[in-house]
């Protein structure tokens, strides 16, 4: 069910590859949209892949677009047909435990300070929050989320590490998340979650999808040893 | 089986990557130059998305303990048998059980492609053999592994020699769409990107090779999204990162340019410090 009005304009990236996109923001109707529009355009349309950034679809074919114009209008016809039709986000909510003491939340002393917060605030500002899963990407399994609170903004570091662990938790500006595998990084680093997002067992069907929500809840160092599966 | 006795700089094994995983933020991996890994491939009648081995800068030395086949495409290299026999480029080359190869340098181009009658068996990950940094386990090779093979061809008929394509190697030209920030930019901008040579920098590898020099930028970044191997983003500080085959699947900086498939592999070939020039090939799709 669709009360907004989206207008679509359409990319070809490649000879393989067009995006459909919508106004460029941040917006859980958007992302509404772009959920509903991808689970009509997997039904009607012959693709090798398909994803979605905050305002976006990005469509791989296996084989070159024969006609860039004929297929737009079919995606248009597509949009404008199906976009009155009900359609409900049935979001689940997830709870994720996260450690915020030592030696994991190795940058919230220096946030609190700069932020002028206790790091219990922090803590209590990070994990009394529902935030929507928008997309995965950037590293495998890694969410993008919406919801962070603003008082908890803070620049990404200046130096970012060359390695940071999976499952570190951070904060990047306006964004907060989990780091899904290790990676170099540049957020700050407020603690650790024992959940894996991405491994060698991975399967996506057990984890948190795009429309989703999670929430952090704390735990101590004792918890966390509960959780590892070492 | 094959056992690794000096992993060389960065051999890695990869196959033609993985697919349909990009809404899971799985990069698609796989052989940095197609063609090549594909041709090496194909001479040995392998399927064409059959794992094999990705050598560059300093290659591996390996020792088989069966007899098989092996076939080099790629860059130009002098591999060679236990220390005595040349292995030449583009032909099928019997291996006999206790044979040491080593592949040596990458003297023109950076990646040479090492396949073997019906391939590396190690264990799928997602559908693919392919290694990779953020995804599997072992990025590269490592010294005293052990690789088993795939049951292949047992006999190939000789004089099957494919001329070896240097264009690929040699090609300054990199050819280009406009990506999809590209209308952003203004005329300074467009003419140093088009008229400029670029350097490719040390600091490259499989995910993104960065490039030189800087262009002055005054973009915004853009919200995340969806970005492909091939895609050229523009930095705030004013680098050039051209995304390859390991790279993330989405991203915030502009996407000013997009490498067509077959720039894609000759950029891949191109080594550090060589030198480059983009030519526009305009919007991808005829009907535009």
């Amino acid at each position: 069910m669709s009360k907004n009005k989206f207008h679509l304009s359409f990319y070809p990236v490649t000879p393989t590859a067009i995006t459909i996109n919508w106004e460029e923001k941040i917006s859980y109707d958007i992302l509404v949209d772009i959920l509903r529009f991808k689970k009509i355009l997997k039904k009607h349309i012959d693709f090798m892949d398909m994803s979605h950034g905050f305002s976006s679809i990005l469509i791989q074919f296996a084989n070159p677009i024969l006609n860039f114009d004929e297929l737009t209008r079919e995606i248009e016809l597509l949009y404008e047909k199906t976009k009155r039709l009900r359609f409900k986000l049935k979001p689940q909510n997830w709870k994720i435990p996260v450690c915020y003491q030592m030696p994991y939340a190795i940058d919230l002393k220096d946030m609190a300070q700069q932020l002028n917060l206790s790091p219990e605030k922090i803590i209590q500002y990070h994990s009394k929050v529902k935030y929507t899963v928008y997309f995965i990407g950037f590293l495998p399994g890694f969410f993008y989320l919406g919801g962070l609170n603003p008082i908890l903004y803070f620049p990404r570091r200046k130096n970012p590490r060359k390695r940071v662990g999976a499952g570190s938790v951070g904060i990047g500006g306006s964004q907060t998340g989990i780091y899904s595998v290790n990676s170099p990084g540049g957020w700050n680093i407020i603690g650790y979650t024992p959940y894996r997002l991405f491994d060698q067992s991975y399967n996506e069907t057990k984890l948190p999808q795009p429309g989703d929500t999670i929430e952090f809840f704390p735990i101590d160092q004792q918890e966390l040893k509960n959780y590892s599966h070492d | 089986m094959i056992e690794v006795l000096d992993p060389g700089i960065y051999t890695s094994i990869q196959d033609s990557g993985r697919f349909g995983l990009y809404s899971n933020g799985v990069p698609k991996s796989g052989y940095m130059d197609h063609q090549s890994a594909q041709i090496a491939n194909l001479l040995l009648d392998n399927k064409l998305h059959t794992a094999l081995f990705e050598c560059t800068s300093l290659g591996p030395t390996l020792k088989f303990h069966q007899p098989t086949h092996i076939c080099f495409s790629g860059a130009l290299i002098s591999p060679i048998v236990n220390n005595r026999t040349e292995v030449p480029i583009h032909n099928p080359f019997k291996i006999n059980s206790g044979d040491i190869l080593s592949v040596g340098y990458h003297f023109i181009g950076n990646y040479s492609y090492l396949a073997i009658s019906g391939g590396i068996n190690t264990k799928p990950f997602l559908k693919s053999r392919s290694m990779s940094r953020s995804v599997t386990p072992d990025f590269r090779i490592k010294k005293n592994q052990f690789f088993e093979l795939n049951e292949g061809k047992v006999s190939y008929s000789k004089g099957v020699n494919v001329k070896l394509d240097r264009q690929i190697l040699t090609n300054e030209s990199i050819e280009v769409y406009a990506g999809q920030e590209f209308k952003h930019l203004d005329q300074p901008q467009r003419k140093l990107l088009f008229n400029h040579e670029f350097k490719v920098l040390h600091s490259s590898n499989r995910i993104a090779y960065l490039i030189e020099p800087k262009i002055k930028n005054n973009l915004k970044p853009i919200l995340s999204n969806p970005v492909l191997p091939g895609t050229i983003q523009l930095t705030p500080s004013g680098h050039l990162i051209v995304l390859m085959r390991d790279c993330q699947t989405s991203g915030g900086y502009p996407r000013i340019l997009q490498l067509t498939d077959d720039a894609i592999n000759i950029m891949a070939q191109k080594q550090p410090n060589s030198k480059i020039k983009f030519k526009l090939k305009g919007i991808p799709l005829e009907s535009r």
